[in-house]
């Protein structure tokens, strides 16, 4: 009894490869063809009018096949909406593939909506140096393969695409096992509560206090120890774990900032860097600071965000910037003087602080007099034209007296970095004693 | 599954020969529809002009998407455009298992443009002026079958 597939009763992948063998067996090998089709976004059709019906498409497109190829000696379903035809017939493929396409692409009227099929089609022809019925198989799949990947409908199999398609591949494994060990960990690590937050006091010079705590995230591995955020964050935005992460250090910074004691008159607030693909949900960013706020008990004011100038300020940013602003929050631009931003856009978006990139504060002390000269120039520049525009500044990357002495000098008032402190847990960070330091 | 719906829409004839072939082809499409939509509660009207069907089929869901599929898998037409596809409250065509609109009848809609601009809102649109104006030939040719069994 051959084996049929259940839903459409056309063979199913193994019959379908034990007949393309017996043929090439009666034929020969160089006169079996196969025609491996796709049905073309059946994930969206499935998703829109549910299983049940998208197995009726399945088994209308089967007997449209069925009806039309009743000539051809195998019609296979190899599997989801992957169909395969052989013929052994090759020189009139040409008439059989405007058939195929004209027939199963006519509208169809199930469950009461008309849906109409695209296809994609791998064509594979055997010759003598196709090894067998498998092979012959496999290649109309690779030529499929390859049609995906350029975004064409059609295309036939030649030897140089089953190179390609092992080393893309070979790729793709190496990838995909990396990112399932990392994810898993991640997630683990998040129930472990193997993340913790540390704190860079961002000192305010003139007024002689901390103005702000920067929440910096650590993931303390079991068996790595420490690892730093570059290593990590990464892969948290490339596997859609951002918003989790984000979520782990908005809720925490929030807690943190309720326990920050006043100290004379001034209660620090807390910065919290937010990720791109945060960002871009807005709402979620937005329930979730609300939620976080609402729960820790505090004055959304104390809270400031800092957003990295690589994300560019569209207008659609514009509008969930606005939605911050209005939740109350600060808005800060991080690695300001690195992306994008004209300074006529600073005019027009809801920021309070520009935040200017640490690798100026560096080049300050350049041996370069040029590089020096031109880091000065900027610096200086840039803190003139935040304040003339109403803007707070912070100089990041602080490391030295000279640097200090020298930022002092351009007007500059919020100073983050070692020079101060280094990041440190919260109860490190909050009895960090700053008039010993600035003195 | 026992809602009222109709469907209507054109196709390009692929019916190869003169005019007698053709006129005998509908003929047969014709004798067939009506002996196989009285059974299944189906009614509607055909057209066939300039190289085009034109159809409009009411009926039940399930016996509609039945019969819709098996016109699909007809060779006689080809690049099918559904006009429109939508529940009913009564029936159009409720006296014709399939009333004959006309052959050569001269088009009162553009298909062409229609066809070569398949917009949504251009289908949607022209699919009531294209049943209505089946409607009419209908009852045109109704009139004029009275007026010759009168004589």
């Amino acid at each position: 009894m051959p084996q049929l597939d259940s839903l459409t009763g056309l063979f199913d992948r193994t019959e379908t490869i034990s007949c393309v063998e017996t043929l090439a067996a009666a034929f020969g090998i160089e006169n079996i063809a196969i025609i491996d089709i796709e049905i073309l976004r059946f994930g969206s059709i499935n998703n829109a009018v549910g299983t049940d019906t998208a197995d009726k498409v399945i088994k209308t497109a089967a007997r449209r096949l069925l009806k039309h190829f009743s000539h051809v000696p195998a019609i296979g379903r190899l599997h989801g909406d992957h169909f395969c035809l052989v013929f052994t017939k090759p020189e009139i493929l040409e008439n059989e593939v405007k058939n195929l396409l004209e027939f199963t692409q006519r509208p169809m009227a199930i469950e009461g909506q008309i849906i109409v099929l695209g296809l994609r089609l791998g064509i594979a022809k055997g010759n003598v140096s196709t090894s067998d019925g498998k092979a012959l198989v496999n290649h109309a799949e690779i030529a499929l393969n390859n049609a995906k990947r350029r975004n064409l409908n059609i295309v036939e199999f030649c030897p140089s695409m089953a190179l390609d398609a092992q080393q893309v591949h070979e790729i793709e494994n190496d990838l995909r096992v990396s990112l399932f060990i990392n994810s898993a960990e991640l997630h683990q690590a998040l129930t472990n509560n193997e993340f913790e937050l540390h704190y860079q006091p961002i000192i305010n010079i003139e007024k002689q206090r901390i103005e702000y705590f920067e929440a910096l995230i650590r993931w303390r591995h079991p068996a790595k120890g420490l690892i730093p955020p570059l290593q990590f964050i990464p892969i948290a935005e490339r596997i859609n774990i951002m918003n989790v992460l984000g979520q782990f250090i908005i809720d925490r910074a929030c807690l943190d900032a309720a326990k920050i004691p006043e100290a004379q008159g001034y209660t620090p607030g807390i910065s919290i860097n937010i990720s791109p693909s945060q960002f871009q949900d807005t709402d979620i960013l937005l329930a979730t600071l609300k939620r976080a706020i609402k729960h820790a008990g505090i004055m959304s004011n104390h809270i400031q965000l800092e957003i990295t100038e690589s994300t560019e300020f569209c207008h659609v940013m514009e509008d969930s910037l606005d939605a911050l602003k209005r939740l109350g929050v600060k808005l800060s631009i991080d690695d300001f003087g690195t992306g994008f931003s004209a300074i006529s856009r600073l005019i027009e978006l809801p920021f309070d602080c520009i935040k200017i990139d640490k690798s100026f504060i560096r080049d300050l002390m350049c041996n370069d007099a040029k590089t020096r000269n031109k880091a000065e120039k900027m610096v200086s520049g840039l803190i003139k034209i935040a304040e003339s525009i109403g803007l707070k500044t912070i100089v990041e990357g602080v490391e030295t007296k000279e640097q200090l002495t020298l930022v002092k000098s351009f007007g500059a008032t919020l100073i983050q970095g070692f020079y101060f402190a280094k990041p440190m847990p919260f109860e490190q960070a909050t009895s960090f004693c700053i008039e010993e330091e600035i003195a | 599954m026992n809602a009222l719906y109709q469907i209507s829409y054109i196709s390009r004839s692929a019916i190869i020969g003169n005019h007698q072939t053709i006129d005998n082809e509908i003929a047969n499409i014709l004798q067939v529809a009506q002996s196989n939509n009285r059974s299944q509660d189906i009614t509607g009207a055909l057209l066939y002009s300039g190289g085009y069907f034109c159809q409009v089929i009411e009926g039940i869901q399930e016996n509609i998407e039945t019969l819709f599929e098996s016109i699909q898998m007809d060779a006689r037409h080809r690049a099918v455009t559904v006009l429109n596809y939508e529940p009913i409250t009564s029936r159009q065509f409720g006296d014709w298992q399939m009333a004959l609109a006309g052959i050569e009848e001269p088009l009162r809609f553009h298909i062409d443009g229609l066809v070569d601009d398949a917009t949504q809102i251009k289908i949607k649109e022209s699919a009531k002026d294209i049943v209505n104006t089946l409607y009419k030939l209908v009852m045109q040719k109704q009139q004029v079958l009275l007026q010759q069994t009168a004589r």
